[in-house]
């Protein structure tokens, strides 16, 4: 069993081997208690019946949930595009050399980081019909979810940027190289090479907060998820149907995140380490 | 403005109750988050199985989704909790997979060689782990904490939408009554504006205090 913690104890020897051992009988002992009391309890109320399953999975309800996860995939693309140039922007006005557009760009990121989503979202969902301006539930529900990401996303960009080395802007700089020149050639190409695996992680939170459009009615997968269970009666069966439906699109996402971050670990050794540290993460 | 003095009462009971909200569901994931990483660093095949399961299945599941199967979800099996602990228990469990990934790294990054000469000494790991590594760790945890502790914060305004008072069901309703939405949401921003802020500012002082070195926050 190789794994990065080794190093904190050594081989094991007999007695070292046996008390694993008794661990982990026990471990299993107590696991498979928790499991089958579970399983008594779900029987008990006829959730392990064929029944439910069946009129869960019944292709009519199937296609309905499966629509509201290309709805959901939908919702998270669209304000990852939109959020994407917005925050590389973002980013470099926060590093550039105008003051006043610094600042400004540091409270944008500060204060919306501060904020709860749902509160973004409730604010456009009840202000903005008062000041007459009537948005679809498709965008009620983007909108808040891209201008939130835009602060994350720049934090992750800046992180990133400042990650590259100084002597490669200063020695393109010193080339007679504008800064646009400058981060067009040098500084973006290192910097995505960086943030790659913090940026796919950041979408699969994104794609995580789509789920809010049950709030303002989207009709995406949970959405539709509660309308079935509802109007199935198995709203226990739906939502184990809904949650490993996202647990699936996000592990392979994780994947894809694990598989990024290999191969660009490999040739060098720039990564964003003490800084990623810095950036809030919020789920 | 008026209406602001007549509904002072009622924000800052919300906001009482997203802060303990947040408190109770945070203690719960360092609790969790701290006995999964154990797990997940332990000589013991199974116990690093179940660390890597919780992390991965509980952090890849929407938090909302969480917090509606345990309040609409397990009733239907026979198992219904009280609301306020449906909240705290699926914000401390997704929270403490954060927590757990976190304690990990911060494990893994304490130099090899000072467990390696305490391991040299026939320090058991149990001795390793309290002694030296943790301790040493949680140096470098103390600001990914915080900032896990702003998301636990952030996350309990999903409970406005589940039927929980807190700050930002309160503004649902101050705007209600009043009509003032603008302001009424301008304040109850600052609110959890001067909350996370006050959180992150604590956090870098205490890691001055700790260290004694200034670090950016």
């Amino acid at each position: 069993m190789a794994a990065d913690s080794d190093f904190l104890f050594d081989v094991q020897g007999p007695k070292a081997r046996r008390r694993t051992a008794i661990i982990t009988v026990l471990a299993i002992i107590v696991f498979a208690a928790i499991l089958i009391e579970a399983l008594v309890q779900l029987g008990q109320h006829g959730h392990l019946s064929p029944e439910p399953w069946e009129a869960t999975f019944a292709a009519p309800v199937s296609l309905y949930l499966a629509e509201g996860l290309l709805l959901s995939l939908q919702a998270g693309l669209i304000a990852g595009l939109l959020a994407f140039p917005i925050a590389a922007l973002v980013a470099i006005v926060r590093l550039g050399r105008n003051r006043y557009l610094a600042t400004l760009a540091f409270w944008y990121v500060e204060i919306t980081r501060a904020l709860p989503l749902l509160l973004i979202i409730f604010f456009f969902q009840l202000y903005l019909p008062s000041t007459g301006l009537k948005i679809p539930v498709f965008w009620q529900l983007v909108a808040p979810l891209a201008i939130y990401h835009v602060s994350v996303l720049s934090e992750i960009f800046r992180a990133g940027i400042e990650a590259v080395p100084r002597g490669q802007s200063e020695a393109a700089r010193s080339l007679g190289l504008s800064m646009g020149w400058t981060y067009v050639s040098i500084l973006i190409p290192q910097a995505s090479r960086i943030v790659l695996p913090s940026l796919v992680n950041q979408y699969i939170r994104l794609f995580k907060d789509t789920s809010l459009g049950f709030i303002v009615s989207y009709p995406e997968l949970l959405t539709r998820g509660r309308t079935m269970g509802e109007y199935t009666g198995y709203l226990f069966e739906t939502y184990v149907v809904v949650g490993v439906t996202y647990l699936v699109v996000d592990l392979a996402l994780a994947m894809i995140a694990r598989a990024l971050d290999r191969r660009l670990r490999s040739p060098r050794p720039a990564r964003i380490t003490k800084s990623s540290a810095t950036i809030q993460a919020h789920f | 403005m008026l209406f602001v003095v007549s509904a002072a009462g009622e924000i800052v009971a919300g906001f009482l109750t997203t802060l303990e909200l947040a408190v109770s569901s945070f203690a719960l994931a360092l609790v969790m988050g701290t006995l999964m990483a154990t797990c997940r660093v332990s000589p013991v095949p199974v116990l690093r199985m179940l660390g890597a399961a919780y992390v991965e299945i509980v952090r890849n599941v929407p938090l909302f989704v969480i917090l509606i199967f345990l309040i609409f979800g397990l009733p239907d099996t026979g198992l219904t909790l009280p609301l306020f602990a449906c909240l705290v228990l699926g914000i401390g469990a997704y929270t403490g997979t954060y927590v757990c990934e976190t304690i990990r790294s911060g494990i893994l990054a304490v130099p090899r060689g000072e467990i390696e000469a305490a391991r040299s000494l026939g320090f058991s790991i149990t001795q390793i782990l309290t002694v030296i590594v943790l301790p040493t760790a949680f140096r470098s945890m103390i600001q990914p904490l915080a900032n896990i502790f702003i998301s636990a914060i952030l996350a309990t305004a999903l409970g406005a939408s589940l039927g929980v008072v807190e700050l930002t069901n309160v503004a649902t309703r101050v705007q209600d009554r009043s009509g003032q939405i603008l302001t009424t949401f301008v304040i109850v921003g600052a609110g959890y504006v001067v909350l996370t802020l006050s959180v992150g500012f604590l956090a870098s002082w205490y890691q001055t205090m700790l260290t004694g070195t200034r670090r950016r926050f």
